[in-house]
């Protein structure tokens, strides 16, 4: 079969050439050793040539013998090279392009369509395939961790296919999602992490479908001018990802394949055996108890002494991942074809976690003549999350709680239970699963429970030019998801049931976009350049499903059951639908490419709100001037400086679908009154729902030194949001729970830099540094009458507080313990000690948000050698750990850390972190054992080895008709090596959320949550 | 061509305002609340679902707040929630507490939506209308007055009254109200239960009829120790066709003779009830909630059972230990309708009044005979005196309302009436004797209760 192929494409790509004469090939590259496709190579003084296809490649043909070549790129010096050839000689010469210092021509995605870097004068940061694809991560957005200014990424568990918290220029949304807007080749995405809520201590991430293979580049809208296009929903940026589509002639195939191995970042330091039952006794004595504990699950002394289960060890494993990509390219006259088949197999360092992901992509562009041409891009992806309990659920979670040393995993003995008749029965042989108490190794091993989503985003679009200057695109995109969740529990697993248990979580989600988007340019003489672009836009979106369960069950069911047996018991979920309409426009003026201006606006109506306030009107403005264009600007070493700024108005209306509408429940509702049907109102009406609104302000400069050898660029961004959208916890006394209202005020500012340098440029060795620091103020600046308490972030005790930033931690001052009794010290509300543990005594403590964060990038290339090293940091904010509440306070039924051993044990004891050991909660001055406090608030500060990859790329090997080409093998690492003073599992955490607002107010939160992996790899890539 | 490109732009806009219509979408399941009230019907049906809340309420999430705070039980065993009212310090987060604050609001929501709507329905003829206000009057009223007693100091804890009670709510908007006094309260209780008694019909099914609001009405003024007119409104029901009914047939699956006022539950609905599932001892050694030792060995002496009935009501677990234990039976069975009102109660209240105002005495003593003998117990002296027999109908409430939630209002109604009350060994107005809001409640008008003062 490969044999075939490689027949196949030799055939194609022979059919291609010209066979007479001689032949030099080769590959050009840039000074980071990555090809460049598209370079024009023309024999001097001829108009004879050719250009390099996707993987840089070329080849060219000729009848003569003795010539110079000329390399040509836009942003590149030109290449020369002078060639002497024998009569049918085939030479290999690979080229590398030095930058050229003058023009750095990038061209970045805005949102419909694309610009030159200089005529941008938004904030847009981009982040190219080869940062994305540097090491296996769960999901591609965690690739964009400290890649870009303004961009605050927090990979939340080490769970395969879990997602990140991306964060652009801090929070404006409180009770309405928070994330970026996604949109994938102008289809904006189904992104909702809560489709299957909050289950087995994991948020659904719907990302993790998105082969990160078929990325070409990412970028970040940040400012007004950049997300206004976006209106609606650019409040809390964009993220605009493009996939790779083919780009230069020719044919070609890439493969590449990747080994990796995980681990934790970090293991918990759980008690063993001997040091609980040590610890247990102690708090048992202080108690005023007599004798030996009584052991939780009712464990003799004697069994618990006999064993002595690392729990752990039980739950984590070595993960191993693979990945085969293989892409293809070709390129001929009109038509282009881009197609990637590719299969990642992602264990995670959970034992039976993995997210296996198999996808492929066809992205197909024919030029049907000059004036009309046609884009299709489709993708699927099928991919099986085999899924694990996690954190409060169980599983490693369970191993940092619930699961005592003490417990066996398997029974030792049989047991028996003897009934009063004298009767006896086996309860339990030796070595089934032990199952008296919290046992995760029994729960893994005797439940199914596989994830499986499929997902294809799909996307068509005619492009008409029916004159000069002049375009329309009409576009059509689909994107749907599928997510079908099935779990098995066999009869064994509950001791109520001896039945087995299946169940099934069916969701689709079909979510349509279409767009109709005229442009047109225009000059006006040689120093104005016109621009403008106009567009309608529709989305509609809607999601059913069903959630179905049978007992007695043998195994997992598909989703073809037979829905006539009556021991299905079929829920369906109830359609919901929501739309989007738009219209919007954007103006571009250019004097002399050196003065620019954009203006733009866009209507947005949204199906979440009542007629009152149905539509929204977003517009946005920004200035940007190329100073050093000027004729007096005469500093060579500052050889470029733009300055910019931009105002605008954002939006954001990602709520619930109905929460607008006053309604009563269905006929059907299942409460009656002695056998009498009843209805009862649902919601109240809330007509005047209408669109979250940010206002932003950004003034920024880019900065090029040494002929662009250093550049930089600053910014400096406010944001006033206003109608903040709150789910407020409405006084029960209304007869309801709570009620969707734009209630608050939010103000973000913040500063980013983000530094480029070409340190060394050496024929034989260069050393190129990417750093960026951000960081963002935030501040609630208004919540109505309401209370900080109005909006919670679940157990999690963050709060909205006016003057200090969304989410945040809202606690007990803890001072200490009394060194004469052993009784923990708390502050009141008026900053008196009390032995008594109030709520009322909540104050705003510690630190939310980082006083610095970002990314350190340093980039080697020696030979053909290269090496990259990024360090990641954040500076400054805390995290609450909030689990250690239960493992190194109040004595409960949890295991506890080696860290409770810092004990006060006897009077005078001044040095004791931990108050006298105890299992009453009264000790503690409070009616609860679950007693937040500031002690679990720590500092999370800390600077991270994130990825190493040392890479070696091999010379193209040229045949006749053959280039083996950009053979590279790399090794990499990702979080190697943490500097922190965290003492929890991993300072870079964001735990399992409730919903939106738990998700904004929550992600400086651990509880139980599985660390970050640590992986280790080894990757083959190469082109033919 | 720019002039083009403005038309087209400004005809999209036009296109995006004018196709509204693509942007409408409603619930899929829901009735939208402007079509869900249009005919006698559905205002029956809304009117169901509020005794659907209560027949929720009352299954145990009231009572058993209730009986925390007073003298009969033992500390919970396990439940967090439950302690921190036992122990008198109940926080703003205690879910069980707000939980159940939040259920007769609904119920008042429901109420007040009803008694709008009239004007809108078609087909509403005037005995409908009339029935269906009163219901819903007597509703709001209930739920207003077991709410003042749980959060708020008693009636007559103040002279006039003007100690903060709860959010007064007459109308179905969502207003953030601040709490009215408990006059206030008291003053809307008792002009619904007026307007309900006057108004409901004698039968009424398994809902509300006019001796229920008269029973209620008796409650309301006994607890403002206003005993005229709590004899009164007791007369009327007294004189009415309920008469009692073997011991335990109020907590069963008929309706008892002697209820006035029950909440059906049917063996087919999954109501889950905290009486049963806290209390009941039949299928579990260790229940939840227990009676403390002090309260049955101060009405029925230390061995038991006694010749009075209501000593079954108890199991002594674990007898020869010093760590024996009484457990509850009253409870113990899958299922039974609520009685929410009672004869028992009602012959009670007479008595006790009737007493205090020193009139009929011979009424009174007959009133708690009639309970006394049910349960096989002596019976009192025709010739009592006044505070003989205030003291029996005193020990009848006791003895008969274990578990019911209600006793502890008692006390706190006769150390408002100036009597020396201490509820375990803290004085009967302590602040802890007041339940704590939920945190929900806690806006910028709003006043939430003073902690702690118990211990």
């Amino acid at each position: 079969m490969i044999k075939k192929l490689t027949l196949f494409f030799s055939l194609l790509f022979i059919s291609t050439l010209t066979v007479i004469g001689q032949e030099v090939k080769g590959v050009v590259v840039d000074e980071l050793r990555e090809p460049i496709p598209g370079v024009s190579i023309i024999i001097e003084g001829t108009s004879k040539g050719t250009v390099t296809d996707i993987n840089g490649t070329y080849s060219l043909k000729t009848t003569q013998k003795e010539f110079v070549l000329v390399y040509n790129f836009i942003g590149y010096a030109d290449h020369r090279e002078n060639v002497l050839l024998k009569e049918g000689e085939v030479k290999v010469i690979d080229v590398t392009m030095e930058v050229q210092a003058e023009l750095l021509d990038e061209y970045v995605i805005v949102g419909y369509g694309t610009a030159k870097k200089r005529d941008v004068a938004g904030s847009i940061a981009s982040v190219t395939s080869e940062a994305i694809m540097a090491g296996p991560q769960p999901s591609f957005e965690a690739a964009l961790q400290g890649q870009a200014s303004g961009v605050s990424v927090t990979q939340g568990s080490g769970l395969a296919g879990s997602g990140s918290i991306i964060r652009v220029r801090g929070i404006s949304s409180i009770s309405a999602g928070g994330d970026p807007l996604y949109v994938v080749d102008g289809v904006p995405i189904t992104q909702n992490q809560f489709i299957t809520g909050n289950s087995g201590g994991m948020n659904n991430n719907p990302l993790a479908a998105i082969n990160p293979s078929d990325i070409q580049s990412i970028e970040v809208l940040k400012d007004a001018s950049a997300t206004g296009i976006y209106g609606a929903r650019g409040a809390n940026g964009v993220v605009l990802i493009t996939t790779k589509r083919a780009n230069a002639n020719g044919l070609s195939v890439d493969f590449s394949t990747r080994f990796a191995a995980s681990q934790p970042t970090a293991k918990p330091n759980m008690l063993n055996t001997q040091q609980y039952l040590q610890l247990y006794q102690e708090a048992w004595e202080n108690d005023g108890h007599a004798g030996q504990a009584i052991l939780p699950g009712n464990i003799s002394w004697e069994d618990a002494q006999n064993t002595n289960t690392n729990w752990v060890d039980e739950t984590i494993q070595t993960g191993f991942k693979q990945l085969y990509t293989v892409g293809l390219n070709y390129k001929k006259n009109k038509i282009g074809t881009y197609a990637n088949f590719t299969y990642d197999g992602n264990e995670s360092y959970l034992k039976g976690n993995s997210y296996n992901r198999t996808s492929g992509r066809i992205n197909f562009d024919y030029k049907i003549n000059e004036m009309v041409s046609l884009g299709v891009s489709t993708s699927i992806s099928s991919a099986d999350n085999n899924r694990v309990d996690a954190a409060w659920s169980g599983g490693l979670g369970a191993a940092m709680s619930t699961a005592l040393p003490i417990y066996p995993i398997y029974w030792q003995e049989d047991v028996y239970e003897v009934s009063d008749s004298g009767d006896s029965t086996l309860l339990h042989a030796a070595g089934d699963f032990w199952n008296d108490g919290s046992n995760p190794v029994r729960e893994r091993e005797i439940k199914t429970w596989v994830n499986n989503e499929l997902r294809s985003i799909n996307n068509l679009s005619v492009s008409v030019l029916p004159f000069k200057n002049f375009s329309v695109r009409f576009t059509g995109g689909y994107d749907y998801m599928r997510l079908n969740e099935q779990r098995f529990f066999p009869s064994d697993y509950s001791r109520g049931d001896s039945r087995g248990y299946a169940d099934l979580n069916y969701h689709v989600i079909n979510n349509y976009n279409v767009s109709v988007i005229p442009e047109y340019s225009w000059d006006s003489g040689e120093d104005n350049h016109f621009n403008i672009l106009g567009g309608w836009e529709y989305q509609y979106n809607n999601s059913n499903g069903e959630y179905v369960e049978l007992q007695d069950a043998s195994g997992t069911f598909d989703n073809n059951f037979n829905s006539s047996d009556t021991n299905y018991i079929v829920r369906p979920y109830v359609i919901q639908e929501f739309a989007f309409m738009s219209t919007f426009t954007r103006f571009n003026y250019n004097l002399k490419n050196r003065y620019y201006l954009q203006a733009s606006g866009r209507i947005d109506g949204s199906s979440r709100f009542g007629s009152n306030y149905r539509y929204g009107f977003f517009p946005s403005a920004s200035l940007g001037y190329v100073i050093s264009d000027e004729d007096f600007w005469n500093i060579k070493a500052f050889n470029y400086l733009k300055l910019k700024t931009s105002w605008g108005i954002t939006g954001n209306a990602d709520i619930p679908n109905y929460v607008r509408f006053a309604s009563y429940s269905p006929l059907n509702n299942g409460n009656n009154y002695a056998g009498n049907p009843t209805i009862y109102p649902l919601r109240i009406e809330n007509p005047n729902l209408r669109w979250e609104r940010t206002q932003n302000f950004d003034i920024g400069a880019e900065f090029g030194f040494f002929k662009n050898r250093i550049t930089a660029e600053l910014a400096f961004y406010k944001k006033w949001s206003s109608d903040v959208l709150l789910e407020v916890a409405v006084p029960q006394s209304t007869g309801f729970d709570t009620y969707w209202d734009n209630v608050a005020k939010i103000e973000n500012s913040g500063i980013e830099l983000n530094i480029q340098a070409l340190i060394y440029d050496l024929e034989q060795f260069s050393w190129k540094l990417d750093f960026n620091i951000s960081r963002n103020n935030n501040a609630i600046t208004s919540i109505g009458l309401y209370s900080p308490d109005a909006v919670s972030g679940g157990t999690n005790d963050t709060r909205i507080v006016v003057g200090e930033p969304v989410g945040t931690n809202f606690l007990v001052r803890y001072v200490g313990v009394d060194p004469e009794n052993g009784a923990p010290i708390y502050l009141d509300i008026d900053g008196n000690e009390t032995y008594e543990w109030d709520p009322a005594d909540r104050v705003p403590v510690g630190s939310v948000l980082p006083t610095a964060w970002g990314g350190i990038t340093n980039t080697f290339v020696w030979k053909n050698w290269s090496a990259s090293l990024l360090v990641t940091y954040s500076l400054g904010a805390n995290i609450y750990d909030s689990s250690s509440k239960r493992q190194l306070g109040v004595v409960t039924d949890w295991n506890m850390r080696t860290e409770l051993f810092d004990r006060w044990t006897e009077p005078g004891q001044t040095d004791a972190t931990y108050p006298r050991l105890t299992m009453e909660e009264a000790n503690y001055g409070s009616s609860t054992v679950w007693i937040n406090t500031d002690l679990w608030l720590k500092d999370g500060s800390y600077a991270r080895f994130k990825n190493l990859t040392i890479a070696y790329t091999f010379e193209s090997i040229g045949r006749e008709n053959f280039t083996l080409s950009n053979l590279k093998i790399a090794a990499s690492i990702t979080n190697f090596l943490t500097f922190t003073n965290f003492e929890g599992l991993d300072p870079e955490i964001a735990r399992d959320f409730d919903n939106a607002a738990d998700r904004n107010l929550s992600p400086n939160i651990t509880y139980l949550t599985p660390p970050q992996e640590r992986t280790v790899s080894l990757a083959i890539s190469f082109s033919f | 061509m720019k002039l083009k490109i403005s038309f087209l732009i400004l005809s999209f806009a036009i296109i995006t305002v004018s196709c509204d219509k693509m942007l409408n979408f409603e619930p899929g399941d829901e009735i939208l609340a402007d079509e869900a009230l249009e005919t006698p019907d559905d205002l029956q049906k809304l009117l169901n679902s509020c005794y659907d809340v209560m027949a929720n309420t009352y299954y145990g999430a009231y009572q058993n707040l209730g009986e925390l705070l007073s003298a009969n039980l033992s500390s919970p065993r396990v439940n967090n929630d439950y302690t921190e009212v036992y122990n008198r310090a109940t926080i703003f987060f205690n879910g069980t507490v707000g939980g159940l604050y939040g259920e007769p609001y609904i119920s008042i929501f429901r109420a007040n939506t009803l008694l709008e709507s009239f004007d809108y329905i078609e087909g509403l003829n005037d005995e409908d209308r009339q029935r269906i206000e009163a219901e819903a009057r007597f509703i709001r009223a209930l739920s207003n007055f077991d709410l003042v007693n749980l959060f708020a100091q008693p009636y007559g804890y103040t002279s006039d009254n003007s100690q903060l009670g709860i959010v007064l709510r007459t109308s179905s908007t969502s207003d953030i109200l601040p709490r009215s006094t408990v006059a206030e309260v008291y003053d809307l209780i008792l002009s619904d239960l007026t307007f309900a008694a006057d108004n409901l019909p004698e039968q009424n099914g398994v809902y509300a009829n006019s001796y229920a609001a008269q029973a209620m009405l008796a409650r309301v003024y006994f607890q403002m120790n206003d005993f005229e007119n709590a004899a009164a409104a007791a007369t009327e029901v007294i004189n009415g066709p309920y008469v009692l009914d073997s011991l335990n047939a109020r907590w069963s699956d008929v309706i008892s003779s002697e209820n006035i006022f029950t909440l059906v539950v049917l063996s087919t609905e999954n109501r889950s009830s905290p009486l049963i599932t806290n209390y009941r001892s039949d299928n579990n050694d260790i229940p939840e909630l227990y009676a403390s030792r002090s309260y049955v060995e101060e009405l029925y002496g230390p061995a038991i059972p006694t010749s009075d009935e209501r000593s079954e009501w108890f199991v002594k677990m674990s007898p020869a230990s010093p760590n024996y234990y009484y457990n509850i039976s009253k409870f113990n069975a899958n299922y039974f309708n609520i009685p929410y009102l009672y004869l028992t109660e009602i012959l009670l209240i007479n008595a006790e009044s009737l007493a205090e105002m020193g009139t009929d005495l011979f009424t009174a003593v007959g009133d708690i005979n009639k309970v006394r003998a049910r349960a096989g117990v002596s019976l009192l002296n025709e010739n009592a005196d006044v505070q003989t027999i205030i003291n029996a109908a005193r020990v009848e409430r006791a003895k008969e309302f274990i578990g019911e939630g209600r006793y502890v209002f008692d006390l706190k109604r006769r150390g408002a009436l100036g009597e020396d009350i201490t509820i375990r060994n803290a004085p009967w107005d302590c602040n802890g004797e007041v339940l704590q809001f939920p945190i929900s409640e806690n806006t910028a008008n709003f006043v939430m209760n003073p902690t702690g003062g118990c211990n």
